[in-house]
């Protein structure tokens, strides 16, 4: 429904879209053009000290498809989707429980989800090294419980960087649930109660469908970041294997190969896009949003 | 109902999983260990140190300041996003839509050298206006994304009928879609002013001369030693916005 | 990195035709065309002449689009308002011209446009270069040098002796400092680089020459610390602090001190061994214990050290150069890759941390006090520097930070046990057995793949 317009357009006057310039211009000046000079980069060639030749060239994209790192982008991408799916698992019944309580409780609910990401990001992935160590709490704990004789090995694993990552990006996943589900009628669920349904055929049939737009804001949010991570795989995975975020920024920060890193994340980009763009098709297209 | 017991204690267990690490931050900085990995005893050491130290209490200043005008333009340019998406026909609609979502899927390093490589283009010197800017363009999207998520829900039959009574479009956009938005916007703010709270990698890049944030700062210190004066900050600002918390939820219910 | 691409990109270099590769072209940053920098234009420009090419792009500002003309509603629709909705605070039609707009409502529509133009107008406002507010009583110098390596009470002491203010700003990496400065006007006038990137940034054109008639704290610097192989005249750089990497133990936890390389490789410590996350650090080690230069341009042994790395790596727990001193602290890991300064720090906490060299040699470094091209107070940078240098100021910062300062004069300044500390100074005999890191040129691409290999494997 376009409200405005119609009316408008009804007396045959010129709709101008004003609300969408500010935003689109502040795209195109602050995004776009960047985002151009990074594409003009990844087609030249990296100098002997680190800067860029302006020599026209697409090695930087032939060199991609080095198995070496596909296997960078695979062990990436799922990664991204667990943590998605984790995220999304153990988000929703807190989203639920927030959407469900009173009102007046729900913004102080909300901040509580919020407020752990108020302290710095670095400083909270120390708390967690702190706890997954082998003498660290959680293992001193588990050994004095007599559940286990022998610490376990926590930190440095991938487990570990799933969870750095679950944790990072956690709120992300319950925000657009939230505000998905708090839009929900609770009479449907009244009247699918009334009407004997499960809570499973209640969850399947009304609550899942109702709240999608909120799920594939929240897997989005957070299979992206993840995606791109680089200092989870470092500092919990103990930077034994490379995600593509860390590829990315030694190309940038350590090798100085500007033109490789740009051409990295441009794939890297492409990608994430075609796969958003598909599954949107895939499941309509107003899904998103 | 079991249902709602179970829920329950999902969430409660998701809030403890959360706050678990800042609980250990808080106790352990009273530890008086210049390495937070053992307990050496009480102190409040660290909390005379921290504030006394200028460039930690500077860098917590420059974030503050950075999430909060971040924040405020994300939200505006963010709503007018999706209103205008939502309600409004132009042509290249639709190719607006997919830039709206670059910023959210391009990897931030790519972000923070694209911003780099730009304003140098066009000669602007790198400060904390930069970081804004930068921090607002990977903002406005999320909160136009949310915005717009509670936005296609709203029966648009309300405003109409409010355009009907005589309301300008702008009146009934305020008191009529603005309220029914609000939950939906309050939450998208809160996702911007946490993301730039956070956010290391672009601000690095686009740190200049005097403008280091926390997340520059204490990423710094690893270089050298983490000490528990960053401990002791995080709990302080744990405990104010928690507080902060309380008190509006006391003053909503009174 | 494929072969094809090492050759193409090896290809200026070998042929030899002209000077190799046009020095770091500063690409797009050539373009600084803030007034307020000439000298910063004028050496991009001589740099590459082909910037020339390329158009400036458009001042900013264009795009804040003034606020476009709002909608009305017709009124032709417009009814008599219900109750609900006016008492909501719509305005009831009979309280308003009929068209056009009522001014005062007109107003209302364009707040919010309004308000982010503004905005956005204050933003670049504030963007300008001339909203540079320069103190003008009190001059300001801008430091930009690695985290917590300078103490704060030699600065307040500089402060209160000279009347200028130093602000601080810090970074991680050398690679991170190189990123932020090749924008040129950076605004930084003293900065910190390590040995390899001085000469990087000094063939990137990014360094003012100093003069040296005020600093005369070189003097007391040690001989073999001046004139190195990255700056041999000490044309742009006065050495400040430098340190070695080696291993540092747990004596709890290991049956005898290490003595080699070999440590690293020791079975008996699986899973108890951290090295630092740090490709040309990991690379020295390896070649080192091989008995090989750790500026090897020669591919077979670096394959070679490649293969003994990965042969190694089910044996390591992380690879950090961050938080080893807590590994070693809280008991993680018994054997630590890692810089002198960190770990004596972390000896300083737990008394049976150790740190040695091992007798294969490893790295030397050397950080330098440096003065960027583009600083406005060259006169007190070099007042700075050469502050920083005397005797009793570089005994406070080492006391302070553990790495060991360039003026020889400060070392009898210092406790006891920090001058004698072979961690932090350690004998001629071991000093002769370092290297130094340099740039390996196009062969770091070779390194680069081998540690993308190392690490996906």
């Amino acid at each position: 429904m376009k409200t405005a317009d119609s009316v408008l357009n009804a007396r045959g006057r010129l709709t101008v879209p004003w609300l969408i310039v500010p935003p689109a211009a502040a795209l195109l000046v602050f995004f776009l053009m960047p985002l151009l000079v990074v594409l003009a980069v990844s087609f030249a060639s990296r100098g002997t000290y680190g800067g860029i030749e302006w020599t026209l060239t697409v090695s930087n994209y032939t060199s991609i498809l080095d198995p070496l790192y596909l296997r960078i982008f695979w062990r990436s991408l799922w990664i991204a989707v667990a943590s998605s799916a984790i995220c999304l698992v153990i988000g929703f019944p807190l989203a639920y429980a927030i959407a469900g309580a009173p009102k007046r409780w729900q913004g102080a609910l909300l901040l509580l989800v919020i407020i752990p990401f108020w302290t710095n990001f670095l400083v909270r992935t120390y708390a967690w090294m702190f706890i997954l160590r082998t003498e660290g709490l959680l293992n001193t704990a588990l050994i004095s419980a007599g559940l286990i004789d022998q610490p376990l090995n926590l930190l440095y694993t991938d487990g570990a960087v799933l969870l750095g990552l679950v944790y990072g990006y956690l709120p992300f996943m319950v925000l657009p649930l939230y505000a998905a589900l708090e839009r929900l009628d609770p009479a449907l669920i009244e009247a699918a109660w009334d009407l004997y349904a499960s809570p499973v055929r209640i969850f399947t049939r009304i609550i899942l469908p109702l709240s999608k737009p909120g799920i594939i804001a929240g897997c989005l949010l957070v299979f992206i970041p993840s995606l791109g991570a680089y200092v989870t795989p470092d500092l919990l995975g103990g930077a034994r294997t490379l995600m593509i975020g860390n590829l990315i920024q030694h190309q940038y920060l350590v090798v100085r190969d500007w033109p490789f890193g740009s051409a990295l994340s441009f794939i890297l980009m492409v990608g994430v896009l075609l796969a958003v763009m598909s599954y949107l098709r895939a499941g309509g297209p107003k899904n998103l949003a | 109902m079991k249902t709602r017991h179970w829920i329950v204690a999902a969430s409660i267990t998701d809030l403890l999983f959360l706050y678990l690490p800042i609980a250990i931050l808080i106790v352990f900085s009273f530890n008086a260990s210049k390495f937070s990995a053992r307990w050496q005893g009480f102190s409040l050491q660290w909390y005379a140190k921290l504030f006394t130290h200028e460039a930690l209490l500077s860098s917590t200043w420059n974030s503050l300041i950075v999430a909060v005008v971040s924040t405020i333009l994300a939200g505006m340019l963010g709503v007018l996003t999706a209103v205008a998406l939502e309600r409004q026909a132009f042509p290249g609609l639709h190719a607006c839509e997919g830039v709206l979502l670059l910023p959210i899927i391009i990897p931030e390093i790519m972000m923070g050298v694209a911003m780099l490589l730009f304003f140098v283009m066009i000669g602007v010197k790198l400060s904390l206006v930069t970081i804004i800017i930068a921090h607002t363009m990977f903002n406005f999207p999320v909160v136009a994304l949310i915005v717009r998520a509670r936005l296609r829900k709203l029966d648009p039959q309300l405003e109409e009928a409010a355009l009907d009574l005589g309301a300008t479009p702008w009146t009934a956009f305020r008191r009529v879609t603005l309220p029914l938005l609000m939950p939906g916007i309050i939450g998208a703010l809160l996702m911007a002013f946490t993301l730039s709270l956070d956010d290391f990698i672009i601000s690095f890049f686009l740190a200049g001369v005097g403008s280091t944030t926390l997340p520059i700062k204490v990423y710094g210190m690893l270089k050298t030693a983490v000490t528990p004066e960053v401990n002791a900050l995080s709990a302080v600002l744990v405990v104010i916005s928690m507080g902060l918390v309380a008190v509006a939820t006391w003053v909503q219910r009174k | 990195m494929n072969q094809a691409a090492i050759k193409e990109q090896g290809l200026s270099a070998h042929t030899g035709t002209g000077p190799v590769a046009q020095p770091g072209n500063p690409l797009l940053f050539a373009r600084v065309v803030s007034p307020h920098h000439p000298d910063v234009l004028a050496a991009f420009r001589r740099r590459s002449p082909a910037d020339s090419a390329v158009r400036y792009s458009a001042p900013p500002g264009s795009h804040a689009a003034p606020p476009a003309r709002l909608q009305r509603v017709n009124p032709v629709v417009r009814r008599k308002a219900s109750r609900g909705l006016t008492h909501a605070g719509l305005r009831a039609p009979a309280t308003r011209h009929p068209f056009p707009t009522h001014p005062q409502e007109k107003v209302l529509l364009c707040s919010p446009v309004l308000v982010i133009a503004f905005a956005f107008l204050l933003i670049l406002a504030a963007c300008s270069p001339s909203s540079d507010n320069g103190n003008a009583k009190k001059v300001t110098l801008h430091l930009f040098t690695w985290s917590d390596y300078t103490e704060e009470t030699v600065v307040k002491e500089f402060e209160r002796r000279f009347g200028i203010h130093v602000m601080t700003d810090t970074f991680g990496s050398n690679e991170e400092l190189l990123a932020k400065l090749q924008g040129g006007a950076s605004g930084y006038d003293v900065v910190v680089p390590s040995d390899y990137m001085v000469s990087i940034m000094i063939k990137q054109g990014l360094l003012a020459e100093l003069d040296r008639s005020k600093v005369p704290n070189l003097a007391q610097v040690y001989a073999h610390l001046k004139g190195l192989y990255y700056d041999p005249q000490n044309t742009y750089s006065i050495p400040y602090l430098w340190g070695t990497t080696g291993i540092g133990y747990n004596a709890e936890m290991v049956s005898s001190p290490p003595q080699s390389w070999q440590a690293l490789w020791d079975e008996r410590y699986k899973g108890k061994i951290s090295l630092l996350n740090d490709e040309r650090e990991v690379f020295s080690m390896a070649l080192r214990s091989a008995g090989e230069s750790l500026n090897t341009v020669d591919l077979v042994k670096l394959e070679a050290a490649k293969v003994r790395l990965m042969a190694q790596k089910p044996l390591v727990k992380a690879y950090t150069s961050e938080n080893y001193d807590q590994l070693l602290i809280s008991g993680e890991v018994a054997l630590a890759h890692g810089w002198s300064g960190t770990i004596v720090r972390a000896a300083a906490e737990k008394p049976s941390i150790k740190y040695v060299i091992p007798q294969e040699g490893g790295t030397i470094w050397q950080d330098n006090l440096c003065i960027l091209k583009t600083s406005a107070h060259k006169h007190e940078a070099m007042a700075f520097v050469n502050f920083l240098l005397e005797p009793q100021m570089a005994a406070q910062i080492t006391t302070k930070v553990k790495y060991a300062s360039a003026n020889e004069a400060a070392r009898v300044l210092l406790p006891k046990e920090i001058a004698q500390n072979p961690a932090i100074y350690p004998s001629q005999d071991t000093v002769a057995r370092l290297e130094w890191i340099k740039d390996v040129g196009e062969t770091i691409k070779a390194y680069d793949r081998a540690w993308t290999e190392l690490k996906v494997k």
